[in-house]
Parts: C-alpha cells; structure tokens; sequence
C-alpha cells in the first residue's frame, strides 16, 4: 500500500501534477532514499522532453544534400578520368577508380538508407528515445488505469479526463471507460465516461457496449445523453434496448418523450 | 500495513423526548483526530446534515420524522417504541462508514463531524442533503432532494435528479476538477473571486446567468462517424475560462438554470 502510494506520487512528481507542498515531500522523501535534488531536476527535464519530442522523418534537405553531393561526386569523377593516365596495360589500374567510386556510392547510399529508416543520423539515441515516448505512454495508462479504481470519485475524474489525451486508446483503457459507465457508483463519472467514449465509436466494441449499457443506466442525463449519441450515429441495433426502458413506469417524462422520438427516428 | 481497527461504537441511547427512542445519538471516537477522515453514509430514506465542529468525536443524532403518526394508540393503549433506530458505524482508522439499517421509516441525520473531514453521502429517498463548513472532498448524490453545501473548502461532486444544488465555496482545491449535474433544479455555485477554472456548461432548456467575466474557450470540433462517413460538429458544451485555466468545473442540468455567483 504504502510502496504503491509513493509510486503513484512520483508518477505525478514526474508530471509535474503535485502541489509546491506536497512536491517538496516527496523531493525529501526522495532525498532520503539517496537520490539527490539535481537526480530528481534530470528526471523531469528528461520526461519533459520526451513527452515535447516528435519522431523526425528525413527531411526535404536530406535528400537535396544527397543529391547534390552524388553529382559533385560525379563531377570530380568525370574530370578524375580523362586525368588519369592512359594505362590501359593494367587490367586493375583501369578498373579500380570506377570500382572506388561505385564502393563509395553504395556505402554512402547504404548509409543514408540506414539513417533514413531510423529517422535521423543518429539512429542509436533515436530508437531509445522512441521507447522512452512508448514507455512514458504505457505508464499513462497504467496510472489512468489505477486512478480509475480510487473511492475518490476527483481521482476517478481526473483519470476520464486524462483518456482524452491519447489519440487511440488502446482495448484496456476503453474496456474500462465502459465498465465506469456501466458500474461507477457515481452517476457523474459515468455521465463523463459517456461522453469520453464518443470519440472513439467508430470502434466496433465501442458501440455495443454503449448500446449494452442502455439497459444499465438510471441517471436520466445519461439515459438523454445516449439516446443522443445513438441518433447521431443513426444506430438501429438500439430500438430495442430503448423499448426496453420504455416499459419502466417510474421512467423520466422528458426522457420517455425523447425516447419516443429517437424510437421513431430510428425505425 | 493498515492496522484495520473495528470499532464497536458506544450507544448512548440519549433519550430526547419524553417517549422512547424517538432520538438517538451514536458517539463515534477517533483515535487520530487532528487527521482527515472520511465519512461514508447512505441513507435509505431520509435527510443528512452535517456540520463541521471543532470537536474530536463524531456526533450522529438520528430522528424518526413521523413521530406522531407512528405513536399509534391501540386499544386506549400506548405503544411503547422498540428501538425504533437501529444505526451503526464501522471505524477503520479515520474512515467511518456510518449504516441505517431502519426499513421503512423516514430517518433524518444530523451529523457533527470535525473539520477536516472528507464526505461521501447519498440519500436514496424522500431526503434533503445539507453541509456545513467543511474543509475537504465532498461527494453527494441525492436524486430526490436539494443539495446545500455552505462555507465549503475543498472540492465537490454532487448530482441530483429533481432537486436543487446549490453550494457556497470559501475556497476550492486548485487541483481538483468538480462536477454538479441535476435534471429537474437550478445549479447555483458561489466561488471566491480569484479561483482559476475552466468551465464546461451545459443547460438543455435553462439558461446561464453568471457574476464571472467568463472568457469563451473556442468550441472544438467533433467528429462522429456514422458507417463511412463522418460528421464533423461542434461540442456542444459552453466553455469558458474564469481568470487564468485551471481545473475544470462540468456544471450541467435540463430543465433548471445554472447561476454562477462570485463570493
């Protein structure tokens, strides 16, 4: 408990999510345990970095550069040959100065090739930075993931909240959104867990356990809300699920109104 | 470790009026009370003020709202009451978790707790929920009734369905995001002039009235594809910033209006 507690904090050290206070107790803290101040100072520059770095593509420069020095290769070659003294005795002598510059050509193509696939000319640096950013990324979800279980339904908030930060999220961090909507104990979170999972709909998952949970939903905003969402997605498979909700006597007259149109619509 | 300590709370069966138990009093020790603490409690039916004190117990005066009605004559006979309130608290270092096992019959609750004191309440029927200078999380869920929070420090989650919210914040968690959401009320939310926040509104059929300088936030796109087309929208929340951004308030009804007033 006490382990994961501290992991957490220097998870939102790291983002920089602390208080001044509380930042200042987990540095002593830290400083405890042996890490000094400018260890901890490097670690979020490090983070920070990662999190501001964009993977570099060979840029329009790179292949002028190359071109531009193939052909003054080429031209030092071609004045290179006439200079070159007529020994056409030698089989080697004459085959040699082409061959050198055929071996140059391909090594340097070789090697752009190489920098290129890697993304930059420092290919080594680069990679681990690439799995730093993937690394950086799977400790995101771990954490959304974790924030999403707290009794305190701010942490739970702020962990719909931080969903938004990924352009795809991955099955885990989706499967749970759909399980706050169907079970969080506030009827709040899971009215922001609905609205977190809109933007990923095209997902198929996405949309049978929104429909799925048509039939789980009290809060009369989150009944409102998804026959919203199931109209703009002109989304069938729901008629039945609404018909469904509709045989609730104590049901929402505003909700039961809606609820007859979106049946209606979708029909 | 946590060293899971189960109270057994003393009883002391206060007898109020002249009949029998009618009101009773749960006296709750804490053994860290200058800690925060948490307060847990669902009640099934009936309202739940609390009031933060500067006392080191929590106090839990429960009362049958009915009495008249239920001091039944029989016969020219008078009933005598069978502990009519049968209440509980289970203590696991400053987190109590109050239980009403009292079927039936409408209780109503009023709690004193020490300040710094985290609240998680519900009242699932036929009650009002109201709070008093507390200085933490506060989350509230009421379908039925009104939720009042005054002289609030910390931050706040609270929905209801057919009630009014309404919550006076002396000073709020510059971290904490807040959400109030009812159906049928008005939202009125009281912060201090110099909070820092980012609001996302949304009143179905109300309207906004607001003391802030809100400054819009441009609306965002949204995009939803329907089979293989795609649709691109406008969110259809009102956001604006109040001073700089900050964490962000979700304040959102159908039918009522949302008042936002400075302190």
């Amino acid at each position: 408990m006490k382990r994961h507690d501290r992991d957490e904090k220097l998870l939102e050290l790291l983002y920089g999510k602390l208080s001044p206070e509380e930042e200042e107790e987990v540095i002593a803290a830290l400083e405890k345990s042996g890490i000094t101040r400018e260890e901890i100072g490097s670690m979020r520059s490090v983070n920070q970095i990662i999190d501001n770095t964009t993977m570099p593509e060979p840029s329009e420069r790179m292949d002028k550069r190359f071109y531009t020095m193939l052909e003054e290769e080429q031209k030092r070659a071609l004045p290179g040959e006439p200079e070159s003294p007529m020994k056409r005795s030698s089989f080697a002598s004459v085959i040699t100065p082409g061959l050198r510059i055929a071996a140059g050509i391909t090594l340097f193509l070789l090697g752009w090739f190489a920098a290129g696939w890697s993304g930059s000319l420092s290919p080594a640096g680069n990679k681990q930075l690439t799995n730093l950013a993937g690394e950086v990324k799977q400790l995101k979800e771990t954490l959304i993931l974790t924030m999403m279980q707290q009794s305190s339904p701010v942490e739970r908030i702020k962990a719909v909240n931080m969903v938004s930060d990924f352009d795809k999220a991955d099955n885990q961090i989706i499967e749970s959104l759909i399980e706050v909507l169907n079970n969080d104990s506030n009827s709040n979170v899971r009215l922001l867990a609905l609205d977190a999972l809109i933007r990923y709909s095209s997902v198929p998952e996405v949309r049978e356990g929104l429909i799925a949970s048509i039939g789980n939903q009290t809060s009369p905003l989150v009944q409102l809300r998804l026959v919203e969402i199931m109209l703009a997605l002109n989304e069938k498979r729901a008629v039945p699920e609404f018909q469904k909700v509709l045989q609730n006597a104590s049901l929402n007259y505003s909700v039961r109104d809606k609820l007859n149109d979106a049946v209606v619509v979708l029909l | 470790m946590i060293r899971k300590l189960l109270i057994i709370a003393s009883i002391l069966g206060f007898i109020q009026s002249e009949t029998f138990c009618q009101s009773e009093q749960l006296v709750i020790n804490l053994t860290q009370a200058s800690l925060p603490g948490q307060l847990t409690f669902e009640n099934p039916k009936g309202s739940i003020k609390v009031t933060g004190y500067d006392g080191e117990v929590i106090l839990v005066t429960g009362t049958l709202r009915f009495r008249e009605a239920e001091k039944i004559v029989n016969n020219g006979m008078k009933r005598i009451d069978q502990n009519a309130l049968d209440i509980s608290a289970e203590v696991n270092g400053n987190n109590v978790t109050l239980q009403c096992r009292t079927i039936g019959k409408t209780v109503d609750f009023d709690i004193k707790v020490p300040r710094n004191f985290s609240l998680k309440l519900k009242s699932l029927d036929n009650g009002i929920v109201e709070i008093f200078n507390i200085n933490g999380e506060i989350e509230v869920e009421d379908a039925n009734g009104d939720i009042t929070l005054e002289n609030i420090s910390g931050s706040a989650v609270l929905s209801s369905v057919y009630g009014k919210i309404s919550a006076v914040f002396r000073e709020v968690n510059p971290n904490s995001p807040m959400m109030f959401t009812s159906f049928e009320g008005d939202i009125t939310l009281t912060f201090p002039t110099a909070i820092n926040a980012r609001l996302k509104m949304k009143s179905e059929k109300g309207e906004i009235l607001s003391d802030f300088d809100i400054k819009p936030v441009k609306r965002q796109s949204v995009v939803t594809r329907v089979e293989n087309s795609r649709i691109y929208s406008l969110e259809d929340w009102v956001v604006g910033s109040i001073n700089t951004e900050g964490p962000e308030y979700i304040i959102k009804n159908y039918n009522g209006d949302i008042y936002l007033r400075k302190k």
